[in-house]
């Protein structure tokens, strides 16, 4: 379902990802690890074509992602980002509904499709009693569950997550793991970057292991917490790792 | 159903129009040459052919509010799209110093004294693109904060403009002055259907290609990085839609000059009203401004007369207490 083949990513000149190969199959559930600043959101933007590698490519199902229109591109591949700034008050219900643009014709409204589709979005992410608040209010937990609920709008078999868990409180980071088994469970293939090593282990079949921006090995969850990998990948001890 | 706020909208339009309706009658009716509401109404229907009061109406008052509305509907929208753009409520063709740079190229072009009718007009969005170029491109090179850093670079750059053109102000004669004064603070009393027909087909082609792009605007004005991420070419958007605010800047200016606030007070009013879906705010959003600036103009004409106040200086009086206001109250 998507393939890396030697992918470089430089911010202005300076390497932050370097010849990182790697595939997933169709529906799997694919962990991405690695210490601060190794580069797995660059990766995972690279991915997403927000910026272009600096060398290398990737394929998403069975074409170069470079291949395909903005809302093709849209209609495969989601994503939940961390920090997004947000300077007007879009109501959640507005946010939401934004992940049904790549599916709309020119110059069309939303059907009562779309809003069911949202509405449902909403329901699954806990933020329905929110729909008619500015965005601007809400906390950083209720705004990752929102950019989670546009994300499932865009009804993309491909989910890219970076950091889910980073804003949610332990009830909603459990509540998201039970939408990941939904998701997984309907064939959703999912690429989540993560220092929750505890969701990792819940749901991954595997992990993409990377240290400064290479790809150190990739395995089961498990093997992360052999001592020589910890050690490797993070610079602790067995001893050290409070998991 | 559809939960985007529809009613309010048309709600807000219509008291819009029903506001432009009447200050563009009080507009024709009023000045050194007062006319009847009922003499109005069977001139402008095709009685009266040839008195004064046609004359006064076809030639000068008429003309006159046509370029007030073109000019508040097209500055309200390039302000709302400069906003969005920019993620940054502050910002506008004015503060971004798009409006000086047109009015220094439209100087410019009086000054070479290029007699082609398309000279100020496409001198004016040189002077307008390139100012927003510019300023984007310094805002760029800082990286954070790019778009407060383009609201700071916008203001600077309006500053060096102004100062540009008080220099070519300062060496012309008073007749010359007279001509050049109104490029400071902008005047609808020099408009002319030769120019305005022209302008006005642009302004409704051009807000046509901006609301048609309506639909991406209200991703790219959440996040440029969530907006591709839902499917928009936001490169692409973003260029096609600064040339359109641009031109519709430089349209302004080349036919009154630069009045400001309007694009940096409108879009504030029509998002209290309607909230913050561009499909609804951009047809608002100018309603509104044809509004204010036909009001400003009738107040610019009236308020001193016989002696005429700059637009601008209207616009400024009544823009810069709604925009405290506007800013002290949370926004829908």
């Amino acid at each position: 379902m998507i393939e890396l083949r030697d992918v470089a990513v430089r911010y202005g000149g300076t390497p932050v990802v370097r010849d990182v190969s790697f595939r997933t199959e169709r529906g799997a559930f694919v962990g991405l690890v690695g210490a601060n600043g190794s580069g797995k959101t660059s990766l995972l933007k690279v991915i997403a074509r927000l910026f272009p590698p600096a060398a290398g490519v990737v394929w998403i199902a069975g074409r170069e992602a470079a291949s395909y229109t903005r809302s093709e591109l849209a209609r495969l591949v989601a994503g939940v980002w961390q920090r997004v700034p947000l300077s007007f008050g879009f109501t959640v219900r507005q946010l939401v509904l934004l992940g049904r643009t790549p599916h709309l014709p020119p110059l069309r409204w939303e059907t009562r499709a779309d809003l069911e589709i949202a509405e449902e979005a909403m329901e699954e992410t806990q933020v329905s009693h929110l729909a008619e608040r500015p965005a601007t209010q809400l906390s950083a937990g209720e705004l990752q569950r929102v950019f989670i609920a546009t994300a499932l709008a865009q009804q993309s078999p491909i989910l890219l997550l970076d950091e889910p868990t980073s804003f949610l409180d332990l009830k909603q980071a459990a509540r998201l793991s039970a939408l990941l088994d939904r998701l997984h469970g309907r064939g959703v293939t999912i690429l989540c970057a993560s220092h929750d090593l505890a969701l990792l282990r819940r749901h991954a079949s595997s992990v993409v292991l990377l240290a400064e921006g290479r790809l150190d090995c990739t395995g089961r969850p498990e093997a992360l917490l052999a001592p020589a990998v910890l050690q490797r990948a993070f610079g602790i001890g067995a001893e050290e790792w409070y998991g | 159903m559809n939960r985007f706020p529809l009613r309010r909208a048309a709600a807000t339009a219509f008291m819009a129009a029903a506001v432009l309706a009447l200050a563009a009658a009080a507009s024709l009716a009023t000045g050194p040459y007062a006319i009847r509401p009922s003499t109005l109404v069977q001139t402008l229907l095709g009685s009266h052919a040839g008195t004064m009061a046609a004359q006064v109406l076809f030639t000068i008052r008429l003309p006159r509010l046509a370029g007030a509305c073109i000019g508040g509907f097209a500055l309200a929208i390039a302000g709302l799209v400069f906003q969005a753009l920019l993620r940054n409520p502050l910002a506008s063709e004015y503060t971004l110093g798009v409006s000086s740079g047109a009015a220094l190229g439209a100087v410019g072009a009086a000054l070479l004294h290029l007699r082609s009718p398309l000279a100020t007009p496409v001198a004016a969005f040189v002077g307008a693109f390139l100012t927003i170029a510019i300023v984007l491109l310094l805002a760029r090179a800082r990286l954070a904060f790019e778009t407060n850093a383009a609201i700071m670079i916008g203001v600077i750059f309006t500053a060096l403009a102004n100062a540009a053109l008080s220099l070519v102000l300062s060496v012309l004669s008073p007749y010359e002055l007279q001509a050049f004064f109104f490029w400071f603070m902008g005047s609808f009393a020099e408009a002319e259907w030769p120019t305005l027909l022209p302008a006005g087909v642009v302004v409704l082609v051009l807000s046509a290609v901006v609301y048609a792009l309506s639909w991406k605007l209200n991703a790219v004005a959440v996040d440029e990085q969530f907006a591709a991420q839902v499917g928009v070419n936001v490169e692409l958007v973003k260029m096609i839609l600064l040339v359109a605010a641009s031109v519709l800047t430089a349209v302004v200016v080349s036919i009154a000059g630069t009045v400001g606030f309007v694009g940096l007070v409108v879009p504030h009013m029509a998002r209290l009203a309607v909230g913050v879906d561009h499909r609804l705010l951009i047809p608002v959003t100018a309603l509104i401004g044809a509004a204010l600036c036909v009001a400003a103009d009738l107040l610019a004409r009236t308020l001193l007369a016989p002696h005429e106040l700059p637009v601008g200086v209207v616009t400024a009086f009544i823009g810069v207490p709604v925009f405290v206001a506007l800013m002290r109250r949370p926004e829908r």
